[in-house]
């Protein structure tokens, strides 16, 4: 029996459907969720070795999200998934509203060179809450960790460009953007052994965007519907079943080769 | 009180302090939002008012700010080391070059607008000398920070000669540099401060404690001249407050070049004081900077270390 805590923002929510669509091919394996909004997951601190926040707001997310828990106890789990918090093309991009690398000069933003954008990125990742959280459960487990980036946007933003984001709809300026986020991670995981998992490809399309129709049945930190509300940066069950199962396929590999 | 800051590397603790006590430092270069501490400096944000990096000399400002203004054009702005492209006027700000000389030339022409900008906006400006050495393109005049092929670019000796500015040229330039700024903000003034950081090579043929000697009480006299003569330049004795051994502490670090940060903090103490600002504890403010720098020289970037290698 595998154990999976699974520690995130609303981006678990589509994981969450997801799982339970897929659940009982995997009849070896459990997962916990756990999950507050937005940054609150800034607060989670291990004490004890019991891993909570003491925000009581951000302590019932917890329980209302793993279903009765208000902590996290490391021990009980074979490995851990952090998923979102910060760790999405949406944040990183944000380099975008003043800086372009020269190919894409726009008269009204700034020159940032390769070097210095690849050092933006990387320190954006280093200081991301996803990697704040993956060293917290580092400090009480040894256990593998993996960190899920929040899906890339819909491809519905090349046909409605967000304001104050246009950014988000230049295909070219977002495949150099996931490249420098790739880059990235792989002295983080060769110096810090947390393993990223990339999102799949059969989910993407138009380049660095997210299939379209994930987005239509997105759903919330607790796997509700949002209806019209988000149908660009979060996805919905369908999107979830995938990531599960390539998180599985790769987490049977991992207890495969740490046991061996 | 809108401040800019440029300098030898000893500039960046007093940038770094000013910030440090709220007094607003004009940047109009400001990093990428992500990139911070170290990585920012290594990049050449951070460090003044714009990301012009170290300027050790009067003329290598009085060429920028013509240059900025558009009454001057280097003869060389690309350098090239094994086939990366580096601005020769400033080339720590990109530790491993650009892709093309375009590239450069691209970057250069945006940091001269905010060099622009930074000094149409600030009221003064604080500028340390540091030192009186530099090298010069034979033919044009232009001024380079570092020495050719120490960063990049490659030493040609009839391309290239070695000038040591005398008092009278420190003061001829800092006059024309002024008539300058001033066209672009009439009310600006000026804060002349002396580097207190020595040589630890020297191009000039002489031990790096006379050419440090030299260097330094050539520009302390070319800034006194200038303090003297012009209502809106004024003088701040970092210089002073740092090197002068009857004041009893040493200030200098074990490698008996770089300040310590107790000494920068005693130095803007005396400083906001000077200014009849109120002054932060020198406690509170080394307490603020990690304690691997608290000996050390802070974290200034120096590219004047590299005479060093290319003297040998």
């Amino acid at each position: 029996m595998a154990r999976l805590c699974v520690i995130g923002n609303s981006h678990i929510g589509a994981i969450r459907r997801g799982w339970d669509t897929v659940s009982r091919n995997y009849p070896n394996a459990t997962i916990d969720f756990f999950g507050s909004t937005g940054i609150s997951m800034n607060t989670l601190v291990a004490v004890d070795g019991l891993i909570s926040s003491p925000d009581e707001e951000v302590r019932e997310m917890l329980e209302r999200t793993s279903g009765g828990k208000k902590s996290i106890v490391p021990d009980s789990y074979h490995a851990f998934v952090v998923v979102g918090l910060g760790l999405s093309a949406e944040s990183f991009s944000y380099v975008y509203k003043r800086f372009r690398p020269l190919a894409f000069a726009r008269a009204d933003m700034r020159l940032i060179s390769r070097a210095c954008y690849a050092a933006t990125i990387s320190g954006r990742l280093q200081t991301s809450l996803a990697l704040q959280t993956a060293r917290l459960v580092r400090s009480v487990s040894s256990a593998p960790i993996f960190c899920i980036p929040a899906p890339q946007p819909s491809s519905l933003v090349l046909d409605e460009p967000i304001v104050d984001a246009e950014w988000l709809s230049e295909p070219a300026l977002m495949d150099v953007l996931h490249e420098a986020i790739v880059a990235a991670a792989a002295p983080i995981e060769a110096a810090e052994g947390f393993r990223f998992l990339w999102q799949p490809s059969e989910t993407m399309e138009r380049g660095p965007y997210s299939r379209r129709e994930f987005g239509m049945n997105a759903v919330n930190l607790f796997g509700r519907p949002k209806g019209e509300q988000d149908r660009v940066f979060h996805m919905g069950p369908e999107y979830g079943a995938i990531v599960v199962r390539a998180l599985l396929a790769t987490l049977e590999e991992a207890l495969r080769a740490q046991a061996a | 009180m809108r401040i800019a800051t440029a300098g030898s590397c000893f500039a960046q603790h007093i940038g770094r302090h000013l910030k440090l006590r709220g007094v607003r430092v004009i940047d109009t270069e400001p990093a990428p939002p992500g990139l911070t501490g170290e990585a920012a400096t290594a990049f050449g944000y951070e460090m003044y008012s714009a990301r012009y990096g170290n300027i050790y000399t009067v003329r290598q400002l009085l060429q920028l700010v013509s240059e900025a203004v558009g009454t001057f054009t280097p003869a060389e702005v690309v350098w090239e080391r094994d086939g990366r492209y580096f601005d020769a006027l400033r080339p720590g700000v990109e530790p491993e070059g650009l892709d093309s000389p375009e590239e450069v030339l691209a970057h250069r022409r945006e940091h001269l607008e905010r060099v622009r900008l930074a000094f149409t906006q600030s009221n003064l400006l604080v500028f340390t000398l540091g030192l009186t050495e530099a090298w010069v393109h034979r033919e044009s005049g232009t001024v380079f920070p570092t020495a050719p092929g120490t960063i990049a670019g490659q030493y040609d000796a009839n391309r290239y000669v070695f000038k040591n500015f005398s008092v009278e040229e420190i003061v001829a330039d800092f006059t024309q540099l002024r008539r300058i700024m001033r066209g672009l903000n009439k009310k600006i003034r000026f804060l002349l401060t002396v580097s207190p950081v020595p040589l630890t090579a020297t191009a000039s043929g002489h031990h790096a404690l006379v050419a440090t000697t030299y260097s330094k009480s050539v520009l302390r006299a070319a800034a006194g001249e200038l303090c003297q003569k012009i209502q809106q330049v004024d003088y701040f004795p970092s210089y002073e407050l740092i090197a002068t051994p009857f004041l009893g502490e040493n200030y200098y670090d074990t490698n008996r070049r770089s300040v310590t940060e107790r000494g920068v903090a005693h130095v803007m103490d005396v400083f906001f004081q000077c200014q009849g600002m109120a002054a932060a504890p020198a406690e509170t403010v080394t307490a603020a900077v990690p304690d691997n720098v608290q000996n050390a020289a802070a974290d200034a970037v120096c590219e004047d270390i590299l005479l060093d290698a290319f003297a040998r």
